[in-house]
Parts: structure tokens; C-alpha cells; sequence
């Protein structure tokens, strides 16, 4: 994904291919345009860069902290995969985290819903306040925790069940049916702009979907349980350009109801979809740092820290 | 593509040289990777011929007897009652090995702390695996037909064919739950799944296929054998042996073939040539059992794939 984004002005990271990386400001070379619809004027800054929706608009200073991250360190065994994390979750914004890899950021979203309980020996210090209750407390029910911030995941992962029967899985834990199980479902797929490309084909299987709408159906399948917060890794990596459009576009709309935290490796994505930024990195003295947080526009034109400005502007990474 | 073609036009005199000992080293590259092919193939065909000729022998020796209606009675001739034995204790061992090595399974990979313990009973259960049948068949006698107090009887059979298979149903079944993504997982407890739920609606569905062919390649084993049956279940069948009395002793089609050509050769009121005739009979329906369920194996779990993953 990262072939075809343009950083803003400044010179291209090593990381990009030789093709690609005389990005003039005039005239992108005609290779360029594979990431067309993705892609707009190069002389914009990255938040004017989506057709229409400004996440700048949707930005509310006064929200509301749904999630209060505190000092949160992580360890994989003995080593430290995450050291004083602290920042605010903030209620129906897009959160995104951005980062080198390896710098702990899909570590640091796997901890909200207890995903990393799954990896043997891991251990969670600090807290994470959700509706007054930390997360990171061994009391915590993880089931019910899930239910409330549902998770979507790098590589579309559909069940090898119907598309009906994926949606509704979450809703039959809870015990859903019958009419109202119809009714969520559809719904959800509405919701997950899925809606008119599966309605006459609901009881195949999710298998037989491209991988834009499988992960789409994975968007539905965790709206379906109506949860408070929802968790992306990733989401759009295993996409082409212009799936990756159509999830970014969903996330603009679900900022509206759900408050979202998206990690993400691509820079002008976290700049098109949201509305606050961290920006995590890993070095030899401090591992997994969170280096800077706050609204997505300060973090890409006004960033305070040297190693942020180094990151967004392609000059590592 | 000539050699001229693929290397730059040789100008020089050291040109020429190079190119010269390019064109070796590559004959000499085709020439090893033919004599490999040549090889493997004559292995591969000389290993395919020999199992076809078995199977061929076993079924044209056998013919006579297939062909012949008192083979299906139940007479002195006929397997009726064996036929119906090896079946008995095929599905009596399986109602028993399938739930008991997949919960085994289940725990090991999917709840236990990988830990030492896991490591050792694993170790544990491949030891079990290399143990001859005739000891595993000694110990079936002494622990289910004397101390258990179930005599010499099916139900003896039926356990000491437990043990015998159940290293190797717990490895293909652990094998079938590790084939399952671990996205799957993560997936269903990610929507508020507890860890029995996402196993029970989504991994074992997934697993499916391969636990379908667990269960079908351990049938073939037990359906194959003999040693492990010879002190557990007895040589002979009773007057009520078409019944389910799992305390009743009785015999199946291989340790029928065992006993005609064995201990009990000359015995019978069979002439030799019957006996030869009934023996010959009885393995190739044995290879034609284990043919159909080998078969059944594949068949049914590429259905079963296919079937959960159709578009």
C-alpha cells in the first residue's frame, strides 16, 4: 500500500521504490496513477487530500475521553514491547496510531480488548479506564469486555460460514433471533456499505467475496454487536486502492456513531480518516514509546518533536 | 537457445575460454538433473508396480472365494460372523477413541500451557505409538481381560485397539486443529466468543475435514489388525456371535486368516485347498475394506472442504 501514497513534499523515504520516488510536486509521473482514486493534488495538505470528507470538520476538541490509557507498559517475557504509554481514547473521534513497525503500535490496540491475553507469557502494567473500570484488571470479564469494543483485524478473516451466518455470529453469542436477528443484520451490512453487493446472495459463503468485501463483512460482523469502541489493525494493508477507498470512507461515516482506533502504516491514511494521531517509536533506550499525541492535523503540520516531523515527512520509516 | 546466444559476443581469446567452461558447467548441471530424474522415476514406478501387483495377486487369489455364496454364509467356509465382528469392534473402538482422542486434542492444543507437561505427554504418546501390537495386546489382556473382568471379550478387543490407536488419532487430530488459522480464533472471541464457543462453532467446523480423515485412517488400522486381538478377543465365536453383547468373546477377519493359516492349519474339518481357498478370500476382502475406507478418507474430507469453502 505504501507504493502509491505520496508523502507530503519533503524528499521520499528509502522505503520507496525506485519507480515511484521522484514524486514531483507538477507532474507525477504517469506510474503514479495506480493509486488513483486514492490519490489527489500533491500540493494539498494530507488532510485536504480526501475527495470531500475533511476529518478536520469532524474533529471535536471538547469529546468526551472514552478510554483513559495510564502509564501502560507491555512485556513479551522479559522483553518490553511497550514503556509509559498514556493518551486518551476520545468518544466518536478517529483515533489513529501510527509508527514505524515493530514500534508496538498493534501491540498497543491489542491491549484494549485483551487480544494479547491470548499470547503466553505477556504481562499488562498501568491502566486503561473504561466506563470506570480498567481494563487491564485481572477482574475484568474479557468476554463481555469484547462485546464492548469489538476488533477488526489486518487480514479479512471471514468465518467459513454463510455471509448471513458470519454477521450474525456475534449477535447468536448474545442470544439474538429471530426477527431481530434479520433486522441487525441487515442493518449491519448497510452500515458496512456491504449492503446492495450480498443482499441476494446471503447464504453463500463469506468465502466466495473479494478480499474488500470480506473485510467489509468483518467491519459488519463487529458492528453487528453494537459495540461501544471499535479496534482496527490495519485494516486496509491486504486491500487494493480502491477497496482501501471504500473502508477509509466507512470509517468516516462510523466516526459518527463509534469511536474508533485505527493503527495504521500508512501516513496519509491516519492523515485522511482521523481526527487525533499518536505516534509511537521504538528505540534502543526507550521501547515503544507513544512520542506524540494529539489532533491529527497538529501531528502533521505543526508536530512538536523532531522524530515525529522525521516520520510524516518520509524521512524514516 | 545455443550457448553463443546467452553469453556476450567472445571477442578476446579469454572470451572464448569462459564460454567454453560456461557450457560445461551447465551440460554437467542437465546432465546430473537428468540421471535424477531417471532414478526417481524408476524407483516411483518400480514401488507403484509392486503395490498394484500385490493388491492384483491378493484379489485374483481371492476371486474364488468372493465368487462363491457359502464365503457370505455361515458356515465352516463362510466370514458372515468375522464380517460382522471386524465391523462390531470398528465402530465399538471408534465410539470410544473419537470423543476421548479429541478432547484430548482439544485440551492439549487448544487450553493447555504449552508447557513441559504438554511436551511429555506428547513424548508419552509417541512411545506408545512405536509399542509392538503383540505387547500392546499382552497388556490389553492382563489389564481389561483379568484385571478389568471383562474376560476375553470384545469390549477387551475394543480397549486394547484404544490404546494401540489412540497416539496416532491424537496427532492427526491435533494436526487438523493446528490447520485451523489462528485468525479464526482471534476472530470469534474478538466478537465476545468464550474460548469453548469459538472452539465449538468455529474451529471444529474448520477442522472438519482433517479430523474426518483422523477418524477414517485409524479405522483402517483397526479393521487391519490381528496381534493385538489374538489374547484380548479370542480365536473362536460363540452361538449368539450375531449379537451386541460387547462381554462375548469372538473373532474377526484377521484373526480368522491368522488362525486358518496358523495355529489352526489341518485342524478343521476343511480339506487344505478350502483352507487355502477361504484364507485367500478372506485377505482380499480385507484390501477391499482398506481400499474403500482409504478411499472414503480422501473423498470425504475433500467433500467436507469443499462444502465449507464453496463459493
Amino acid at each position: 500500500m505504501e507504493t502509491g501514497i505520496n508523502r507530503p513534499q519533503k524528499h521520499q523515504g528509502s522505503g520507496a521504490p525506485l519507480t515511484g520516488a521522484q514524486v514531483g510536486d507538477a507532474n507525477p509521473p504517469s506510474g503514479e496513477r495506480m493509486n488513483e482514486p486514492v490519490q489527489q493534488a500533491q500540493s494539498a495538505s494530507p488532510a485536504e487530500q480526501v475527495g470531500g470528507a475533511d476529518p478536520r470538520k469532524n474533529l471535536k476538541p471538547d469529546a468526551q475521553t472514552k478510554i483513559d490509557i495510564q502509564h501502560l507498559n507491555f512485556f513479551y517475557g522479559s522483553k518490553q514491547a511497550l514503556t509509559d504509554v498514556s493518551l486518551p481514547i476520545r468518544e466518536h473521534q478517529v483515533t489513529a496510531l501510527i509508527g514505524p513497525s515493530g514500534c508496538g503500535k498493534s501491540t498497543f490496540l491489542r491491549t484494549l480488548n485483551r487480544m494479547n491475553d491470548l499470547i503466553p507469557n505477556t504481562r499488562t502494567e498501568g491502566e486503561a479506564i473504561f466506563e470506570g473500570e480498567n481494563i487491564y484488571s485481572k477482574s475484568t470479564d474479557v468476554v463481555l469486555l469484547r462485546q464492548r469494543i469489538g476488533m477488526v483485524f489486518q487480514r479479512p478473516n471471514p468465518f467459513p460460514k454463510s455471509i448471513f451466518d458470519n454477521i450474525a455470529y456475534g449477535l447468536r453469542i448474545q442470544h439474538t433471533s429471530g426477527k431481530q436477528l434479520h433486522e441487525i443484520v441487515e442493518q449491519s451490512l448497510v452500515d458496512a456499505a456491504l449492503w446492495d453487493e450480498v443482499k441476494d446472495r446471503l447464504n453463500t459463503s463469506a468465502l466466495g467475496l473479494s478480499g474488500g468485501q470480506q473485510q467489509r463483512l468483518c467491519i459488519a460482523r463487529a458492528l453487528a454487536v453494537k459495540p461501544d469502541v471499535l479496534l482496527m489493525d490495519e485494516p486496509a494493508s491486504a486491500l487494493d486502492p480502491i477497496a482501501t477507498l471504500k473502508i477509509e470512507e466507512l470509517i468516516t461515516e462510523l466516526s459518527a456513531n463509534y469511536t474508533i482506533v485505527i493503527v495504521t502504516h500508512n501516513m496519509q491514511q491516519a492523515a485522511r480518516v482521523s481526527q487525533y494521531t499518536g505516534f509511537f517509536l521504538s528505540r534502543e533506550e526507550y521501547k515503544g514509546r507513544l512520542i506524540e499525541y494529539g489532533p491529527t492535523v497538529e501531528i502533521f503540520e505543526h508536530s512538536k518533536r523532531k522524530e515525529t516531523e522525521d516520520y510524516v515527512s518520509g524521512r524514516f520509516g | 537457445m545455443s550457448m553463443q546466444q546467452m553469453t556476450q559476443p567472445a571477442s578476446s581469446q579469454a572470451g572464448i575460454e569462459r564460454a567454453q567452461q560456461q557450457a560445461q558447467v551447465v551440460r554437467r548441471l542437465h546432465t546430473n538433473n537428468t540421471i535424477a530424474i531417471g532414478v526417481l522415476w524408476a524407483i516411483t514406478v518400480i514401488v507403484t508396480v509392486l503395490f498394484i501387483a500385490i493388491i492384483v495377486y491378493l484379489l485374483i487369489q481371492g476371486a474364488p472365494a468372493l465368487l462363491s455364496l457359502g464365503f457370505y454364509g455361515t458356515g465352516a467356509t463362510g466370514i458372515a460372523a468375522e464380517l460382522f465382528n471386524t465391523f462390531y469392534i470398528l465402530i465399538l473402538t471408534e465410539v470410544i477413541l473419537f470423543p476421548i482422542s479429541l478432547g484430548a486434542a482439544i485440551y492439549l492444543f487448544e487450553y493447555a500451557h504449552q508447557g513441559p507437561l504438554v511436551t511429555i505427554i506428547h513424548f508419552a504418546a509417541e512411545t506408545l505409538a512405536g509399542v509392538p501390537s503383540i505387547v500392546l495386546g499382552l497388556f490389553g489382556f492382563a489389564a481389561f481381560a483379568v484385571y478389568g473382568g471383562f474376560g476375553i471379550s470384545r469390549l477387551a478387543g475394543a480397549l486394547t485397539l484404544l490404546c494401540l490407536n489412540f497416539p496416532q488419532a491424537l496427532r492427526l487430530f491435533e494436526a487438523a486443529l493446528e490447520s485451523v488459522p489462528g485468525d479464526l480464533r482471534e476472530g470469534s472471541l474478538a466478537l465476545g466468543a468464550s474460548k469453548w464457543h469459538a472452539i465449538r462453532t468455529v474451529v471444529l467446523p474448520s477442522a472438519l475435514p482433517g479430523l474426518v480423515t483422523g477418524l477414517i485412517l485409524t479405522a483402517g488400522k483397526i479393521t487391519g489388525e490381528a496381534a493385538a486381538l489374538l489374547f484380548t478377543m479370542g480365536l473362536f465365536n460363540p452361538a449368539n456371535v450375531f449379537t451386541l453383547n460387547p462381554l462375548i468373546a469372538s473373532d474377526t477377519l484377521t484373526t480368522r486368516l491368522y488362525f486358518l493359516k496358523g495355529p489352526g492349519a489341518g485342524s478343521s474339518s476343511l480339506s487344505f485347498s478350502q483352507e487355502s481357498i477361504l484364507a485367500a478370500g478372506i485377505a482380499a476382502v480385507l484390501i477391499l475394506i482398506l481400499l474403500i475406507i482409504n478411499i472414503s478418507a480422501r473423498s470425504i474430507g475433500r467433500l467436507i472442504e469443499r462444502r465449507l469453502t464453496a463459493a
